[in-house]
């Protein structure tokens, strides 16, 4: 039954990998702005795409 | 750029669509292309856009040039395209003033941060990310939308700081020099971490805790209880020092400055539970209650953060026009150039334009200068000044530009205290009142209580000592500490989405106990036509362009309908005055324009018409007069009849007399007074408050700044101008004026709320208590407990507004 002490140490090393990668995020400014990317994300870069079609009107 | 292809980028992407073509053909205007404001169509091109301003043109043809037209097609998504007018970026070239917006500087990198008021959606955010477009020296740029912000990385080899700010100003979007308003994410990174490992020790330490709760007789074996403790302990140490923090240091603030807060008990509290678990463990007397502990902190962080996040979404800075200047025109020679206010010396003369705010004390050297001191006395009668008067720093011109003398010293320090006095002065929270009179209260029954359990208790001393730190724990006020913060942090969060901006917290509970609403009528319960009629005699196109150059130097909303009225300003108009609530002077295409009451135009008080019809002269002679017509705001009929119901109404109006029937017969019974001048508004406030009235004030801050200052709660009608005054409250947008009714009746259910939150928190406390003080407080009661009676709480709180806002019917 005391293998239950290493299953429980090799999960608590799989989920601090995990805590140290959201430090990680969290300190390197991902969740700073939430909001914004959402609205990013819902135009799209239609004018680019028109300024490389050749111009059909003078 | 020919304007051929400005027809056909926008043939591309914009076609006037139905409603559009039904309002040409009702009133013979057509939206202006960029800001949507109905135009005249011109004369000389009726097939191209039409714009309502030379502003306008300006930015349609710098994004046609660019191909960015697209952000016309995101016509859904934008509610309102504010006119550009231009603004001095000169003081950005002074290195002192330009670190304040520089965050990394190399020979060919430099990034530098803006506060954008001005962007508002999608196509805002679109558009400010493709600046490099149309800067080839800009790399690249990125929004934050919730701060209001705009990094942008340039090469200052081939641009500058402030041609950065010119372009942004030139597609209306003015940056802020305002330079407090740069919040920093840093703090709320920081409760993000902390957060994150208080619930990483709360999981773990749970999931290893009920291992042994569900064990059965005999408990667990001694091997694993043993090794769970341990690990239990060794992930609460980084709780206790970091994630616990922000407790440990407010509550030593307070200590020392041996003022009390709510922190103080919830820091005893957390401090209780953890030093308990850790001696039953190193006893071996017991498992501790480190589960519940770590839970406790990983609530109050939860709490803590949510509080965070609403106040920054809400900052009030974003919108508020910079107020005070960074820079000043100072005299150096034959001119003036702008240069910093720290720089300035006693005895440099200054030269202020219209609008701009004193920063120092000066004497005045021109012959007499009109200061408007509305935001730091809220007064708004400016005052007059002549030659050699000592005039107070925080004073805006009005009228033409005028030339003064130093004679203070400027100090940052100074003109900071007098923003924050006018906006403090608002900011009494009822609520902080409330929260730490209950909590002082409430700490010293519990240590009553404590205390009391350990003497019972003697001679038992271990049973003693477990009761009193039983009690401790149990007995925590974390449910107060999150129930009003957060009710109210949702309250204000659910007004936010339906138009109305609550400045302060406090501000709900002190709007749940006005008995009096005072209204101001023109503007805020009235709105004036959009365009006048003009009776007089015929006028030339060039005196039609002066009335309109001269009267778009104003904001004031019968000065915009004058101008809906006579066209497209060309030019801007020179040597302007305006004295606030009677007439505006000013000179334009070689007129001189005089606008006004007719009392003021011809110094004659015998025959003064009604206030709504305004006369102007050209050269000084009156030749005619715009008649404007009033109508009642949408709502505003039902919002007076539902708050008559339950509250005294006065209404006060600057006008002489009224012209809507409707409203006078609804006002027979209610108090109004009409012809009051704001100095006659803010005593008659100060007289409702004398005979016990709490009063809310309603106005649009024009020329009863004075008054909502006087006023308990003060409510502001935004009418879209961008002139907040800060002695407000809560900032309601005109066209859902109605919804006062609904915020009354809210703030009541969110009173209730808190209540019941509080009661439902004495109701855990008490049972929590009965077994502290008997003794029976296990590991495993306090572990549901605690997160059960946290959960509750924020359930009530948060869930009972959003319950609120339902029940009110609310759009």
């Amino acid at each position: 039954m005391e293998v239950i002490i290493l299953l429980v140490l090799a999960s608590l090393t799989v989920s601090t990998v995990f805590l140290l990668a959201f430090l990680w995020a969290t300190r390197s400014g991902q969740y700073d702005d939430v909001v914004t990317p959402g609205l990013r994300m819902l135009v799209d870069d239609v004018a680019q795409a028109q300024s490389e079609k050749p111009s059909t009107t003078t | 750029m020919q304007v051929a292809d400005i027809i056909t980028t926008t043939a591309r992407t914009r076609t006037l669509d139905r409603e559009e073509l039904q309002l040409e053909h009702l009133t013979g205007e057509v939206p202006c292309a960029h800001c949507g404001a109905p135009t005249q169509r011109s004369e000389e091109f009726p097939a191209e856009p039409q714009f309502c301003c030379n502003g306008c043109k300006t930015v349609y043809e710098i994004l046609a040039a660019n191909d960015l037209c697209t952000y016309y097609a995101f016509d859904e998504l934008t509610s309102d395209r504010r006119r550009p007018h231009s603004a001095d970026y000169e003081i950005l070239e002074h290195a002192t003033v330009a670190s304040r917006f520089i965050t990394s500087r190399t020979a060919t990198h430099v990034v530098c941060t803006f506060v954008v008021p001005g962007m508002h959606c999608a196509s805002c955010v679109w558009l400010l990310e493709r600046l490099h477009r149309i800067d080839p020296g800009i790399y690249e740029s990125s929004v934050d939308l919730t701060l209001g912000t705009v990094r942008i990385a340039f090469n200052p080899q081939r641009t500058s700081l402030r041609k950065v700010a010119e372009l942004l100003a030139s597609l209306n979007f003015n940056p802020s020099l305002e330079s407090e308003n740069v919040q920093s994410r840093t703090q709320q990174a920081s409760l993000l971490s902390r957060l994150g490992i208080a619930g990483f020790a709360m999981m773990n330490v749970t999931m290893l805790s009920i291992a042994g709760y569900l064990a059965g007789e005999g408990g667990l074996a001694p091997t694993l209880q043993h090794t769970f403790q341990w690990i239990s302990i060794l992930l609460s140490v980084p709780v206790v020092v970091y994630a616990a923090s922000p407790w440990w240091t407010s509550a030593w603030k307070s200590l020392r400055k041996a003022s009390f807060s709510l922190d103080v008990p919830v820091a005893a509290g957390i401090a209780a539970i953890f030093i308990r678990s850790y001696a039953d463990v190193i006893a071996g007397v017991g498992t501790g209650f480190l589960d519940a502990a770590t839970g406790l902190v990983f609530f109050l962080l939860i709490g803590r953060l949510i509080q965070e996040r609403a106040f920054a979404a809400i900052s009030f800075d974003r919108t508020v026009r910079s107020f005070f200047p960074l820079g000043v025109r100072v005299q150096a020679g034959q001119h003036f150039d702008t240069q910093p206010i720290e720089t300035l010396n006693i005895g440099d003369v200054i030269e202020l334009r219209n609008g701009e705010v004193l920063p120092c004390e000066a004497v005045l050297l021109d012959d007499i200068a009109y200061l408007d001191y509305a935001f730091v006395t809220g007064e708004s009668t400016p005052h007059l000044c002549v030659a050699r008067d000592r005039m107070l720093a925080g004073g805006r011109v009005i009228g033409g530009a005028m030339r003064c003398v130093v004679s203070g010293a400027v100090s940052n320090g100074l003109l900071t205290t007098l923003w924050e006095r006018a906006s403090v002065r608002r900011s009494r929270t009822r609520l902080l009142g409330v929260a730490s009179r209950f909590g002082a209260g409430f700490t010293v029954i519990t240590v009553a209580i404590a205390i009391t359990a350990f003497f019972v208790w003697l001679p038992d001393v271990a049973g003693a000592v477990s009761a009193l730190t039983a009690v401790l724990i149990i007995a925590c006020p974390c449910a107060m500490t999150l129930a009003a913060p957060m009710a109210l942090g949702t309250a204000m969060g659910l007004l936010g989405q339906r138009g109305i901006m609550i400045r302060n917290t406090g501000t709900l509970l002190e709007l749940d106990a006005v008995t009096h609403v005072v209204f101001d009528k023109t503007g805020t319960l009235t709105r004036l036509h959009r365009t006048g009629t003009y009776i007089g005699e015929p006028l030339t196109p060039s005196q039609c362009s002066a009335i309109a150059s001269v009267v778009a130097e104003s904001t004031h909303p019968v000065s915009r309908a004058i101008g809906a009225t006579f066209g497209v300003p060309t030019e801007r108009a020179t040597d302007m005055h305006e004295a606030v609530g009677q007439g505006l002077k000013g000179t334009a295409h070689g007129h001189r324009i005089a606008i006004g009451s007719q009392a003021w135009l011809e110094s004659d008080a015998s025959n003064v018409e009604n206030v709504n019809s305004t006369h102007i002269s050209v050269d000084g002679r009156i030749v005619g007069k715009v008649v404007l017509r009033e109508k009642m705001r949408e709502g505003a009929v039902e919002l007076m009849q539902a708050v008559g119901n339950s509250y005294g109404l006065s209404v006060f109006s600057g006008d002489q007399q009224q012209d809507t029937s409707a409203m006078h017969e609804l006002l027979a019974s209610s108090d109004v007074r009409l012809g009051m001048l704001p100095e006659e508004k803010i005593s008659a406030v100060a007289e409702l408050q004398r005979r016990g009235q709490k009063v809310l004030m309603v106005g649009d801050g024009l020329n009863d700044a004075g008054a909502m200052n006087t006023a308990n709660v003060a409510i502001a009608i935004s009418n879209n101008n961008a002139t907040i005054v800060p002695a407000c409250d809560v900032i309601v947008s005109a066209d859902s004026i109605g919804s006062i009714s609904s915020l009354l009746k809210y703030a009541g259910a969110v009173r209730r709320v808190i209540i019941t939150a509080f009661i439902v928190s004495l109701l855990y406390n008490a049972v929590g208590l009965t077994l502290a003080v008997s003794g029976s407080l296990s590991p495993l009661a306090v572990a549901v407990l605690m997160p059960v009676s946290s959960l509750t709480i924020i359930g009530i709180a948060v869930g009972g507004a959003r319950i609120a806002v339902r029940r009110l019917a609310w759009k």
